[in-house]
């Protein structure tokens, strides 16, 4: 019987021919991150155990959720993890984008690699082939000690996603079909692995979206095996070492889906959960105050290309605010570079500096009875703000569309 | 067998099924300090929930307890506010490794849930996966965990047990 993807990085890290689900084994860490929101966790629980950091080179220190920080205590934690990750001698990634487009930016994420990050989207990195996970800073301490931690081996469910999408349905509609019949713990303790003819079509911004959202079905990881248009991304970025592999032909899933990408249509999760999906037909009409485009499911550049594409010569609807957030300082750069900021800025959108912005709740919060509408990656009660405000969830031509018109809409009557 | 865990007997609060870690600590808080980001545990449903609970205190929960954001902030804060432990139908992954990290003993078991109420006092005996509902005399199993994590539980959280070990 063979292996999958999932289970060769794992058996390659542990040192070991051959995992088996279940099977718990300790792991070598090729890429650890941590975060400000959980440093101060990190810092107690290292400073108990070691001095340096077991291998800087592997350790990436980030500032991507309080920037600008906004209130003393933000800045007080920003500074507190940028003094240690300068005392460590460690590259300063700090405040380049959100930790998952950043791995990217810099070549960090790389097939075959071992990555846990203190984020629970890093199953991003899944997109390039490697193990990505997320796991709590009093872990990450021990792997910046030891850099090894413990790993139940997962079975893994396989979805092969065939067919051509249809104009303005994007991955994340992808995604949220699946959390729509599958609902949001099918996938726990599991790896999901995403193949067939749509992933292969599909750029990497697009499957960095989707595997971002295996998070929200309750996976373990997501992860997509590498083929060409992965190759193109290592051969210009990637200089660390890496290997590439792929699940064997007989390897044993623990469950397999098929999906019909051709027959997805717009979609919208509806308050409180990602699992809460209906067609956008269902929802029309619901008035918004919010339009957020960006985060790690949400902010790359294709999002912000579609958005353009939906916003050029248009004007946002007078009662809605539409925060626009590109995902990393490069796609920020790239938007501005093919025009895509002065499309958002002329429609009336404010665009912010890349982080995970109006995403988790810091900035772009929502007051009592407030509607947003949001390409990001979860719409948790209150977790834009006040718990009495209402998020949904859709891809960016959708966000873009209904920030027009000030209500939700069908992407496709308005372009 | 050896007895490494003590005892723990507790009221119960009781959950339903998807409490995130949006709603156990909303981010607004985590940048604060623990004592402070307590005050604010499960405020989006339960705003009094911090001011209600004592030290020994038990949750019950239904399924994917603390789903959602990594933030670790969730399990110092329930501590922080004296919870001994926690019963659910099934844990959400990273709050489940968070847990155990911090020494707060998390417990699966369906029916333990389904089959007690708010209010009664429990007894859970991690040496044995033992829960006994003391106010309806009915006794559960829990989920067996494996040993190594009963020694990281046993020891209060990874970091005393990494340095011992």
């Amino acid at each position: 019987m063979g292996m999958t993807i999932t289970e060769k990085i794992l058996a390659h890290a542990s040192g070991k021919e051959r995992v088996f689900p279940g099977e718990i084994v300790s792991c070598k860490i090729d890429l650890v991150c941590i975060d400000e929101i959980q440093f101060p966790i990190f810092y107690n629980a290292f400073k108990e155990i070691a001095e340096k950091i077991w291998d800087p080179e592997r350790t990436v220190f980030i500032v991507d959720h309080y920037i600008p920080p906004c209130t003393i205590e933000q800045a007080e934690a920003n500074k507190a993890l940028k003094e240690f990750a300068r005392k460590q001698g460690l590259k300063p990634y700090i405040e380049e984008g959100i930790k998952h487009q950043v791995f990217r930016m810099h070549g960090l994420a790389r097939p075959g690699i071992t990555i846990v990050g203190t984020d629970s989207h890093t199953n991003t990195s899944g997109t390039f082939g490697a193990f990505a996970t997320a796991l709590g800073p009093t872990e990450a301490a021990i792997i910046c000690k030891t850099g090894e931690i413990w790993f139940k081996v997962p079975e893994t469910i396989r979805f092969d996603i065939s067919g051509k999408l249809n104009a303005l349905v994007t991955a994340k509609d992808i995604a949220l079909s699946i959390l729509g019949k599958y609902g949001t713990r099918f996938a726990q303790y599991k790896a999901i692995e995403f193949g067939g003819t749509t992933i292969e079509a599909m750029s990497l911004d697009g499957r960095m979206a989707l595997c971002c959202m295996s998070t929200e079905m309750g996976a373990k990881n997501g992860i997509i095996e590498p083929d060409e248009k992965l190759t193109e991304y290592i051969n210009q970025r990637v200089s660390k070492p890496y290997k590439i592999l792929k699940s064997d032909k007989d390897s044993k899933y623990y469950q397999q889906y098929k999906i019909d990408a051709s027959a997805i249509e717009p979609l919208v999760a509806t308050p409180h959960s990602p699992g809460n999906v209906k067609p956008v037909s269902e929802v029309e009409g619901v008035k918004i105050d919010q339009a957020f485009i960006g985060s790690c499911a949400g902010g790359n550049l294709e999002d912000l290309e579609m958005a353009a594409n939906v916003l050029k010569g248009r004007v946002i609807h007078p009662n809605v605010r539409m925060i626009i957030t590109p995902a990393s300082n490069e796609v920020y750069s790239q938007a501005e570079e093919k025009g895509f900021i002065k499309t958002f800025v002329d429609a009336g959108a404010k665009v912010s500096c890349s982080t995970c912005s109006a995403c988790a709740g810091f900035e772009g919060v929502l007051a009592t009875g407030e509607v947003c509408l949001s390409s990001s990656t979860r719409n948790f009660k209150g977790r834009m703000g006040s718990p009495k405000s209402d998020i949904y969830l859709a891809s960016t031509a959708t966000v873009a569309a209904s920030a027009i018109k000030g209500q939700i809409v069908d992407p496709r009557r308005i372009v | 067998m050896t007895m490494k865990h003590k005892i723990l007997r507790g009221r119960a609060w009781k959950f339903g099924d998807d409490i995130n870690t949006d709603i156990i600590i909303p981010s607004q808080y985590t940048e604060l300090e623990p004592k402070k980001y307590a005050k604010h545990v499960m405020e989006p449903i339960d705003p009094d929930f911090p001011k209600k609970v004592r030290e020994g205190d038990i949750i019950l929960a239904g399924k994917t307890f603390g789903s959602g954001s990594s933030r670790e902030h969730a399990v110092v804060a329930l501590k922080e506010l004296g919870i001994a432990a926690i019963i659910a139908e099934s844990f959400a992954r990273i709050f489940f490794r968070n847990a155990i990290n911090q020494g707060l003993p998390v417990i699966e078991s369906e029916e333990a849930v389904q089959q007690s109420k708010e209010g009664e006092e429990l007894e859970i005996n991690l040496n044995t996966g033992e829960i006994r509902n003391l106010s309806s005399g009915r006794s559960f199993k829990g989920v067996e965990l494996p040993e190594f994590i009963l020694d990281i539980i046993a020891k209060g959280g990874a970091i005393p047990y990494y340095k011992k070990v």
